[in-house]
């Protein structure tokens, strides 16, 4: 274990959120079991039920875990980043996420935490934005109880279209407590395990890619020139997201096809792996003027405003999942069951489409701002 | 539009536009980088390579324009820096170290350039170093290279 302040911290910071998780999925899964079972019969109807008391815990704690896991994720790179003189040959990051390969020690499992739990930090802040929206949204169609009022077999035949949106908001906070748990589990793992005898295989990005190629593949040579078909598909998936999100955020009340909205979701989805290539690949080497130079962490340390346009894209990018998270809510078997008589939208369903339409324009600010800032910094840097 | 989205939209693009453009302004001030790997160039380390006259890299060390060179064909001239003064010799008139102390942590260049031997002897017995000589020294291949290049060219002027 390399101790340091940022070590120190990182562990405090895992530490209360693996206690934070543990406690709000007690917390959720007990209110998702209480919400099946009938009121007793001698409640007082004003006074706040446990139901609504554990509500508003689960409400707070996963606020306080939502917060927790944005602190906690650039807190991950600036403990990476402390780590770089540990081992000479480490030159940024990448050579500190190399540590422990081809070792036969506990050291060997060390890219493997790392690499999940940088996969894992995404998806935590995406769960719990997915979360916080479906809580808005629930809150805006029923107000009267945090998570508006849980379905409630003596209420009604049929679970209210709040309800059904406050229980899948809850099912969202088990999920989000479970990969917080495992999320900061693994991130205490790694700082803790021994690193300082790890042998070091290719610690420097620069010799590790720029010998052989990009982190891609693509590249076999400093010479070669950038991939057409990259620039290309990465233009016309910019575009068509761009145009089809203002196609559908701006349609008139009540028209969303769900049809369209999955597409837009997979569009996304497709958009962050393609411009994920399109970095490494071209705009890392492009704005770092290395042509042999494919590293994502040394292009967010030496040109830190990619990493704002980066984060544009990811969260257009999240507010469109969130938005398909919101209508998946709403096709729930409650949901439907409410509204299948209707002709009109009910105002839950009014509330949701409002809902959907707002991500969906800030996804397109998103979107737009990405493709402002990366081709100007390019142009820039030319 | 009301005048809150107009007033939203005009920061938004300010900070779109503005964030990029302040950030290449801040880096240009910055002082020289290494042409392979990016990392700042200490001086006395410098090694500098033209392959044309308006196409000129600098190095932080001999390990990075070593490695840079291979990937790059042509008739380069290396420009190496002497440690003790710190001026810029030709490769091929400068005596190589090796020695104990390493230049750069991220390439381990342990290769030092100094332009005359009694530098180079004092540095050798006191890191535990050795001078190299033949096809040992850095840029063996290319100096030679270059000065076959240009004793051609300087025959086929003369003719």
């Amino acid at each position: 274990m390399i101790l340091n302040a940022y070590a120190v911290l990182d562990l405090f910071l895992c530490g209360i959120r693996v206690l934070l998780a543990v406690a709000l999925a007690a917390v959720t899964v007990q209110a998702l079991l209480k919400s099946r079972k009938t009121r007793s019969a001698d409640q007082e109807i004003d006074q706040p039920s446990g139901q609504e008391n554990r509500g508003y815990l689960a409400m707070l704690l996963g606020m306080i875990l939502f917060g927790l896991s944005l602190a906690a994720w650039p807190m991950l790179y600036l403990l990476l980043d402390s780590y770089i003189p540990q081992w000479p040959g480490v030159m940024c990051i990448y050579g500190v996420t190399q540590i422990g390969r081809g070792t036969t020690g506990v050291s060997r499992f060390l890219p493997g935490i790392l690499t999940t739990i940088e996969s894992l930090r995404p998806l935590v802040v995406f769960l719990a934005g997915a979360w916080l929206v479906a809580y808005r949204t629930a809150r805006r169609a029923e107000t009267d109880s945090p998570l508006g009022r849980l379905p409630d077999s003596r209420q009604t035949t049929f679970p209210q279209p709040a309800g059904v949106l406050a229980k899948g908001s809850l099912w969202l906070l088990v999920a989000l407590a479970c990969a917080s748990a495992v999320d900061a589990g693994l991130e205490a793992a790694y700082v803790v395990l021994p690193k300082q005898t790890a042998v070091r295989s290719g610690g420097c990005c620069t010799m590790m890619n720029a010998d052989n190629r990009g982190a891609s593949g693509i590249f076999t040579h400093g010479d070669t020139p950038a991939p057409t078909w990259l620039w290309v598909s990465e233009g016309i998936v910019l575009l068509g997201m761009m145009a089809g999100l203002a196609a559908v955020a701006y349609q008139p009340v009540g028209c969303i096809r769900r049809g369209r909205l999955w597409l837009l979701c997979l569009g996304a989805a497709g958009t962050l792996i393609l411009t994920s290539l399109f970095l490494i690949d071209i705009a890392a080497p492009w704005l770092l003027r290395l042509p042999r130079h494919h590293c994502l962490y040394c292009l967010f340390v030496e040109v830190p405003e990619s990493l704002l346009a980066v984060l544009a894209l990811v969260g257009g990018g999240f507010a469109v999942g969130w938005a398909g998270v919101l209508a998946l809510v709403q096709t729930r078997r409650g949901w439907q069951q409410n509204n299948r008589d209707s002709a009109m939208p009910s105002d839950a369903e009014s509330t949701v489409d409002e809902g959907i339409r707002r991500l969906l324009r800030w996804g397109l600010a998103g979107y737009v701002s990405f493709a402002i800032m990366l081709p100007l910094e390019m142009v820039l840097a030319q | 539009m009301t005048r809150r989205q107009i007033m939203f939209a005009a920061i938004w693009l300010l900070i779109v536009v503005g964030v990029p453009l302040l950030g290449h302004l801040a880096r240009e001030s910055q002082s020289a980088r290494c042409a392979f790997d990016g990392q700042p160039i200490v001086p006395i380390y410098r090694v500098r390579v033209e392959r044309l006259a308006d196409d000129k890299f600098s190095f932080c060390c001999l390990e990075c324009a070593r490695r840079w060179l291979e990937g790059h064909a042509g008739n380069p001239r290396v420009l190496v820096t002497d440690e003790t003064s710190g001026r810029e010799i030709p490769a091929s008139e400068a005596i190589f170290v090796r020695s104990q102390v390493v230049t750069t942590s991220a390439t381990g260049n342990r290769v030092h350039a100094f332009a005359n031997q009694a530098d180079a002897q004092r540095h050798a017995e006191s890191s535990n170093g050795q001078i190299l000589i033949g096809a040992r020294r850095p840029f063996a291949q290319d100096t030679a290279e270059h000065k076959l290049s240009t004793k051609v060219n300087t025959q086929s002027t003369a003719e």
